[in-house]
């Protein structure tokens, strides 16, 4: 069963007349539990086809299946519901709230959901500790450093339970150790069920995936099974 | 998102900025409190003058010649009017004509000083009924007598004086007796009125009677009085008895259009009414006058939304990509603008009741006014609502501009 179609999808951009064609025609399926990289350079559309797979963004062409219905025809209304209970979000600025703290912060997608409101703490603590940060629950983002800030970005986008989890360079902004905690964590997510799109330019991060797709100028340039996966437990097998 | 979790919301995005919050509050607080002190001022002002008519009964009814005046400029009219005669007054006084009339008693008013020896003295001074006055103000002489209907009828020269007079040109020695001048003309000093404090218009510590046939004849040389004062038997009778007024005051002038009258009757009831229609409509134009200011603070406020929706555009966008509708947006800034005007508003509500009563105090204490403080509850929730219906109307547009971000360029931006 697939989570996400594709077929011959485009996103194009007009600015003062001059068109950019950012996504040109890209056609692929990714099923569910499955973990994909996209691969790409700066400015190769690979950030725009996840904002336009993430409902961040209207497509112009093409078609995209979502959980089996066309994502043309839901409502303003009915993407804010999928993107709150199917989508778990991570970024590569964190995108924290920095006034609230990191308790708040990953109980913000629940106060938009139907969950009951006597629920919210119990699975607010709960996505805390699966990243291990229940020792800085209390603290605003400024007081942590970049990997506890994406760790609680994690457990934001996972506190709604998603079936879907996009990541757009997570580990960009991170030093190579917290980063590799960060994708230990990714990869123990699409072992839980989890489905994962990773966005990332570098191919040591790209190989914690099970598959690649390679992007370049809006058009998929190869997809292909990744051999030596960059998993710990492969490691340490 | 439940309506708790948007004014939690709203209550962190407002505490974010309080300097910039207070500051926004200043121009709403400023025209809430304005408002409110003007109500409350406006009822004490009413008050203090109904007070000052109902002390006047609701008896009596009051005579005046010439036409009814509409504005300021024809009351000097009034004053030099002379239609009314003391031929009126017999036919008033003939109980076919006014059956529930009781008392009657013209008044006379007499402009200048009075004088004892070297000290003169500037009270008003009325051509009256000792008689009447007494019932009417309830004084009675401190020393002395008061005149009575026979002075009236001889035109003696005798004068009683109200207790400030008295201490005006006697200081502490004995008034009663002796002879003061009023116009060049000297009158007998025969009784002191007890000291009474202000009634209805009237400062009875302040005046001084002489019999008005005395003022008519020897001070101003009239055959016509400045206004007749009568007593109706029961209040009940009140409109009753005016129109007999009328009926027998237009038989004895020849009037036959009500339009044409050449006196107007002026009664309790008569002055509450015109006076509660002036203070509302003051009250209505100074407060118009304050709206603007809230429309100014209402502006404040927009503007500062509008900055707040720019600064938070990455803010809006992460929360709709975690799940919030347009509506969810759009209410979480349309409920900051208002819980931001409405705690300008308790705040004004508050600084204005507390500017009242200081302003009362001050009348009070200072002024030596009867001032009554009153801060009517619907005047706080006018207050509350205007505030808080100012953030409504001047929070859509930046609450729309915030709702109709999309998540994703809102969360591009820098």
């Amino acid at each position: 069963m697939n989570i996400i179609e594709v077929k011959n999808l485009k996103k194009i951009f007009f600015n003062e007349e001059v068109e950019t064609r950012a996504v040109d025609g890209i056609s692929f399926s990714v099923a569910k539990g499955e973990f994909v990289s996209i691969m790409g350079q700066s400015g190769s559309g690979k950030s725009t086809l996840l904002q336009v797979l993430g409902f961040l963004d209207k497509y112009t062409e093409g078609e995209y299946i979502f959980d089996g219905r066309s994502a043309d025809s839901y409502s303003d209304d009915e993407t804010a519901k999928i993107r709150n209970e199917k989508i778990g979000f991570i970024f590569q600025t964190f995108n924290l709230l920095p006034r609230v703290d990191v308790f708040e912060n990953v109980k913000l997608p629940l106060i938009y959901s139907t969950v009951p409101e006597s629920e919210w703490d119990k699975l607010t603590m709960k996505a805390i500790d699966s990243v291990g940060l229940s020792h800085r629950k209390d603290h605003v983002p400024a007081k942590l450093s970049g990997g506890e800030r994406q760790r609680a970005a994690i457990a934001r986008a996972l506190v709604n339970e998603p079936s879907i989890i996009f990541a757009d360079e997570p580990t960009g902004n991170l030093d190579s150790k917290s980063g590799e905690q960060v994708m230990n964590l990714i990869s123990e997510l699409n072992k839980k069920g989890h489905t994962i799109i990773l966005i990332t330019h570098e191919t040591y991060t790209a190989n914690y995936a099970e598959r690649i797709i390679k992007i370049h100028d809006g058009k998929i340039i190869s997809d292909e099974r990744v051999e030596k996966r960059n998993d710990k437990e492969y490691f340490e097998k | 998102m439940n309506f708790r979790h948007s004014v939690k919301t709203a209550y962190s995005g407002i505490s974010a900025n309080k300097g910039r919050s207070i500051l926004t509050l200043l121009g709403i607080v400023i025209g809430i409190a304005s408002i409110m002190m003007i109500i409350s001022i406006g009822r004490g002002t009413e008050e203090l003058i109904l007070n000052q008519i109902n002390s006047m009964g609701a008896d009596t009814v009051v005579i005046r010649p010439g036409q009814e005046p509409t504005g300021p400029s024809d009351i000097a009219g009034t004053i030099f009017a002379d239609s009314l005669k003391e031929r009126d007054i017999e036919a008033l006084k003939k109980s076919q004509n006014v059956p529930h009339l009781i008392d009657i008693a013209p008044i006379v008013i007499v402009t200048g000083s009075v004088s004892y020896e070297s000290e003169t003295y500037r009270p008003q001074i009325f051509g009256w009924s000792m008689e009447f006055m007494a019932k009417m103000f309830k004084v009675y002489p401190q020393e002395g007598y008061f005149f009575d209907e026979s002075d009236i009828k001889n035109k003696s020269s005798v004068a009683v004086i109200g207790s400030e007079v008295k201490k005006e040109l006697f200081g502490e020695s004995n008034a009663v007796g002796k002879y003061i001048k009023i116009r060049e003309r000297k009158f007998r000093v025969i009784g002191v009125i007890a000291p009474r404090g202000q009634v209805a218009f009237l400062d009875p510590d302040k005046v001084v009677v002489v019999p008005y046939s005395t003022a008519q004849t020897y001070l101003l040389g009239i055959d016509y009085y400045n206004e007749v004062m009568t007593k109706v038997d029961s209040p009940e009778f009140m409109e009753r008895t005016v129109e007999d007024i009328k009926a027998t005051l237009r038989e004895q002038h020849n009037i036959t259009d009500s339009k044409k009258d050449d006196f107007f009757i002026v009664t309790q009831k008569g002055l509450v009414s015109q006076i509660e229609t002036i203070i509302a409509a003051l009250t209505l134009f100074l407060s118009s006058v304050v709206a603007i200011s809230l429309v100014v603070g209402g502006i404040g406020v927009m503007n500062i939304m509008l900055v707040s929706v720019t600064e938070r555009t990455r803010e809006i966008g992460l929360r709709k990509a975690l799940g919030a509708t347009k509506k969810d947006i759009l209410f979480q800034f349309l409920i900051e603008a208002v819980m931001l005007t409405a705690i300008g508003g308790i705040i004004g509500i508050i600084s204005g009741a507390l500017l009242s009563f200081i302003a009362a105090y001050i009348l009070k204490e200072f002024m030596m006014l009867d001032w009554v403080f009153s801060f009517p509850i619907f005047a706080a929730l006018l207050g509350f609502g205007v505030s808080a219906f100012v953030g409504l109307i001047f929070g859509i547009y930046p609450a729309r501009k915030a709702s109709n971000k999309s998540p994703m360029e809102a969360l591009r931006y820098e």
